[in-house]
């Protein structure tokens, strides 16, 4: 157990912290935005304040700040529950139109969108955010096994869109 | 990078390949993706957000202290009245506890040796009884030879003015 001080941050010295910041904080708010967050730069700003804040360093802290972003993201929505807005809602493409079109091509958001929503987000975090298995699993709160499973069926459902007869395409 | 968390760091390659493979299906560009210019303004953010975490520790380090102790204390003063009181009433309990048993066992003792006084006195009397009857058949009965005194009925004259009260 590392315990932080002022002279350090949980991506190490300052400079370094720096630079996890420049990195990660429009993927933060990309993310958040995502989950249909009405400010998506406070809930990332608030996640790493709570990351910094911490008296014992996290394990892996990308994952942390994903995790806390998905959070504070729900818990924005939560009252609007009450419309009868749903997760599968939050998760539909369509409605976080904004984020995808900064980092995907319009084919891609489109296959994307062809995806059932878990496995979509697992598939997310592995191939367009670039995390771990690992990573996705402490974001998910999920085993590794599970996260594996889902990638997999994900890619085999991607498979059969792109080949529906049975891999014709593919010899023709 | 360095400030790259180890779980990345450690992937393995069977994962890497997993990922370069779904890319080529989603057509995504392969592209570094924690590689980003930091520019004057988001190190002023970052300082703005490490300030302010520091700022929160440092506050939040102080309430529990004083907050949990001033909720805590009612609760203690009751808790330690009623453990003292408890203690008290059992103490109380068990020193009455003890002289009802001291007492119990005084009266048993009395109870026995009143029992055994009067066991010894009936057996003394049961022996006396006893001894009574056996002289009474050993020694011949003297009916007639007892002391008899006559009884003169009338050994005053009775005087002129009076009247005789005839009697048993």
């Amino acid at each position: 157990m590392q315990l932080l001080n002022e002279t350090t941050t949980p991506f190490g010295p300052h400079s370094q912290f720096h630079e996890a910041f420049a990195a990660l904080y429009p993927r933060l708010v990309s993310y958040a935005l995502r989950y249909g967050a009405t400010y998506p730069e406070d809930i990332a700003q608030e996640a790493f304040v709570i990351l910094m804040q911490r008296q014992v360093a996290v394990d892996h802290p990308t994952a942390f700040l994903y995790g806390t972003v998905r959070t504070l993201a729900l818990t924005e929505r939560r009252p609007m529950k009450n419309k009868n807005l749903s997760l599968e809602a939050v998760m539909e493409p369509g409605r976080a139109a904004d984020a995808d079109e900064q980092l995907l091509s319009a084919e891609v958001r489109e296959r994307m969108r062809t995806l059932s929503p878990t496995f979509r987000e697992a598939l997310w975090l592995f191939v367009v955010e670039g995390l771990s298995i690992k990573e996705i699993a402490d974001i998910l709160g999920i085993p590794q096994a599970t996260v594996k499973t889902r990638i997999h069926r994900a890619k085999a459902q991607l498979r059969d869109l792109l080949n529906p007869s049975g891999g014709i395409h593919v010899l023709a | 990078m360095s400030w790259l968390d180890p779980a990345r760091l450690t992937e393995s390659a069977e994962d890497r390949a997993l990922r370069e493979e779904l890319r080529d299906l989603l057509g995504t560009p392969a592209s570094n993706f924690f590689q980003a210019e930091v520019t004057p303004e988001i190190i002023a953010l970052a300082e703005d957000l490490r300030r302010e975490a520091e700022r929160r520790r440092h506050t939040s380090r102080q309430r529990p202290s004083w907050i949990l102790l001033a909720a805590a204390l009612p609760f203690a003063l009751v808790l330690t009245g009623l453990g003292a009181w408890g203690f008290q009433q059992k103490q109380r309990a068990d020193v009455l506890a003890q002289d009802l048993a001291h007492q119990d066992r005084e009266h048993r003792e009395q109870l026995v040796a009143v029992s055994n006084q009067f066991k010894t006195e009936r057996m003394a009397r049961e022996e006396f009884i006893r001894t009574l009857q056996k002289e009474g058949l050993k020694s011949p009965r003297r009916l007639g030879k007892e002391l008899v005194i006559p009884v003169d009925r009338n050994p005053i004259p009775a005087a002129a003015d009076t009247q005789l009260v005839k009697g048993h």
